[in-house]
């Protein structure tokens, strides 16, 4: 019984230790990630930076990828992240549900801090408004998204279309954005949802597919990925963490690492970021706190 | 004879009574046979089973055999001739312009000329600009062989996509007609290139397995653009042949219902699946792209 006791003492002492931690050096971040991209690219994308951080910091920082993007508020407290780069509408949701801080975003290449959603089509498929659509394939990306899912819906909604059922032959997630594109160009889909960084980084790697695809309608600005932190981390942390993003433009490394994000540099975040997707939510009569963001 | 006529006679009427309808395939290929199985299967779901009978023709993929074929089917009587694939499609055309003809699994019909005030039906076009760029990511091209038959003209048109697609991307296309099966294995024997794209000819796609070992003497790719191939090609994007049977029995209950041709609309089906020989690739020494693997609607492992 004394053992049991002795170890149970000593089990509370090493939690009370690891809970309570602010030394740098034993401290751990995980990170969790969205599809954005195909889960490879994303973490071939976002693992030089892990490690830049680590290196920076002291801090050992890890990366994870929820395979969708809902799971990245469903699992952000059961796998234990201390925090995530969050897309638009996974960004607001975290912070009207999960106790997050807004930390950086990037600025993108073109010196934008901002992206927005288009509605694609091949340039072949003859579709050149909503009326073109009836009775074709939409491929969505994740309901967990604006510039994939909520814009499109609004679109349709303010250019007659309420039942996606009824107008469409088929509607589908395919859970990436470069999916969405890739689903558009092989004619697996007639009607894609994206978001336009990722279609300029594809159109980077293969400029062909700019020909080939026709941009139908163009999203108001949404928040890029922000990168959020849980807000009971040590204030010191935190600092740290925001200092070296907010820095590693200024030197060779850091470029090097913000190119294969395809940003410039990262900027200070803050929760009126994400005022577009409150608004693009109540123009579709949603509430963020009952919104259904699950894909069935 | 009276009796003949009198079936003439309610055969051509096509609204209320039995209609004869004669099919000819392009060629005996498992594609064609799935649209024809969906065709009947969507028949008998509607209850249309009854107001048909087929009269089928798999002639050798040959434009002489396929003007035989269409030939049988007007001295037949038929009320309308169905037509699988571009080379049936021409003949029909060429032996009547009087017989309703609808046809299945013509890619892009208008470019190809599969057209008249006779014709209507369902094509399908299938995107080669993606199978380019699937290629390419599997291993550096430079000279794209495309298999192509003259008397399919959907198998042209293919030709002609790939080789707008190539004219920016610095690919040469090695044009290779094929008129006869023995003329694969010499065209793949005799021919430069780094990898292969067959056309949806019937021609090429019964007989390419006849010259696998001669074709396999090359460690290089093959794309083709309908099902069928899949266990020698390491890309495949086609139109789903059930969706063009589906279409195909829209359109036919259509003609029994009013016996009218031209109240059917010409459809086509733009969406395909994409399938991934990985083992395949693995064989070959290719490189495998990730987004093969999440982009394929099917990947043999």
């Amino acid at each position: 019984m004394k053992k049991v006791l002795a170890i149970a003492v000593l089990s509370c002492f090493v939690l009370l230790s690891l809970s309570t931690r602010t030394d740098a050096d034993d401290m751990e971040l995980l990170i969790g990630l969205i599809p954005e991209q195909n889960i490879f690219k994303q973490i071939e994308r976002y693992k030089p930076l892990a490690a830049y951080l680590s290196e920076r910091t002291g801090i050992r920082v890890r990366l994870t990828i929820l395979s969708r993007y809902g799971d990245i508020i469903d699992r952000f407290v059961q796998r234990g992240l201390d925090g995530a780069f969050f897309g638009d509408l996974t960004g607001a949701l975290a912070i009207e549900k999960l106790d997050i801080e807004p930390l950086v975003r990037p600025v993108n290449m073109n010196g934008s801090t901002y992206s927005y959603g288009y509605i694609i089509v091949r340039k072949d498929s003859g579709i050149r408004s909503v009326a073109d659509m009836k009775g074709k394939v939409l491929a969505f990306v994740d309901r967990a998204t604006v510039t994939g899912y909520l814009f499109p819906l609004s679109y349709f909604r303010s250019h007659g279309v309420a039942n996606l059922e009824g107008y469409f032959s088929e509607y589908y997630f395919t859970g990436s954005h470069d999916s969405s594109v890739y689903a558009v160009l092989d004619g697996r889909a007639d009607i894609g949802c994206i978001k336009n960084t990722i279609f300029n980084n594809l159109v980077s790697r293969d400029p062909t597919i700019k020909e080939e695809i026709r941009i139908i309608a163009k999203s108001p600005l949404m928040p890029e990925s922000t990168l959020c932190l849980r807000r009971d981390l040590p204030e010191g942390i935190k600092k740290m963490i925001k200092e070296v993003l907010l820095t590693m433009d200024r030197d060779r490394e850091g470029r090097r690492i913000l190119a294969k994000l395809h940003a410039q540099r990262f900027i200070e975040a803050s929760v009126e970021d994400f005022k577009p997707v409150y608004e693009m939510l109540k123009t579709l009569g949603e509430d963020i706190e009952t919104y259904q963001y699950r894909v069935r | 004879m009276v009796l003949l006529s009198l079936l003439a006679g309610t055969v051509h009427a096509a609204t209320k009574d039995k209609i004869v309808a004669g099919v000819v395939f392009s060629g005996d290929l498992p594609f064609y046979r799935e649209i024809h199985e969906e065709l009947v299967r969507e028949l008998l779901e509607k209850g249309y089973d009854k107001r048909v009978r087929f009269i089928i023709q798999r002639p050798n993929p040959d434009a002489l055999a396929w003007s035989n074929a269409i030939r049988k089917m007007i001295a037949y009587d038929a009320s309308l001739i169905i037509v699988y694939g571009s080379g049936a499609a021409r003949a029909a055309l060429y032996e009547s312009s009087s017989v309703p003809i609808i046809y299945a699994a013509v890619y892009e019909p208008e470019r190809s000329g599969i057209t008249g005030k006779n014709i209507r039906g369902v094509g399908y076009k299938v995107p080669v600009s993606s199978i380019i760029r699937y290629l390419r990511k599997t291993g550096e091209i430079k000279r794209i062989g495309v298999l192509y038959s003259d008397s399919e003209p959907s198998t042209r048109t293919q030709y002609m996509d790939v080789k707008n697609v190539c004219k920016n991307l610095s690919i040469d296309v090695v044009k290779i007609p094929i008129k006869r099966p023995r003329e694969i294995g010499q065209r793949l024997r005799l021919m430069s290139y780094d990898s292969l794209l067959l056309t949806s000819s019937a021609l090429i796609n019964k007989y390419f397995p006849d010259y696998i070992l001669v074709f396999r003497k090359k460690p290089v790719p093959l794309a083709t653009i309908i099902k069928g191939l899949e266990e020698y090609s390491v890309i495949t994007l086609s139109t789903d042949p059930r969706k063009q049977g589906a279409v195909l029995a829209r359109n036919l209950i259509k003609f029994i219902n009013n016996g009218e041709i031209g109240s059917i609309e010409n459809t086509a089906l733009l969406k395909n699946s994409l399938t991934f020989n990985m083992r395949l690739a693995i064989d070959l020494g290719l490189d495998i792209p990730v987004e093969l693997l999440t982009e394929s609607d099917r990947v043999i492992k």
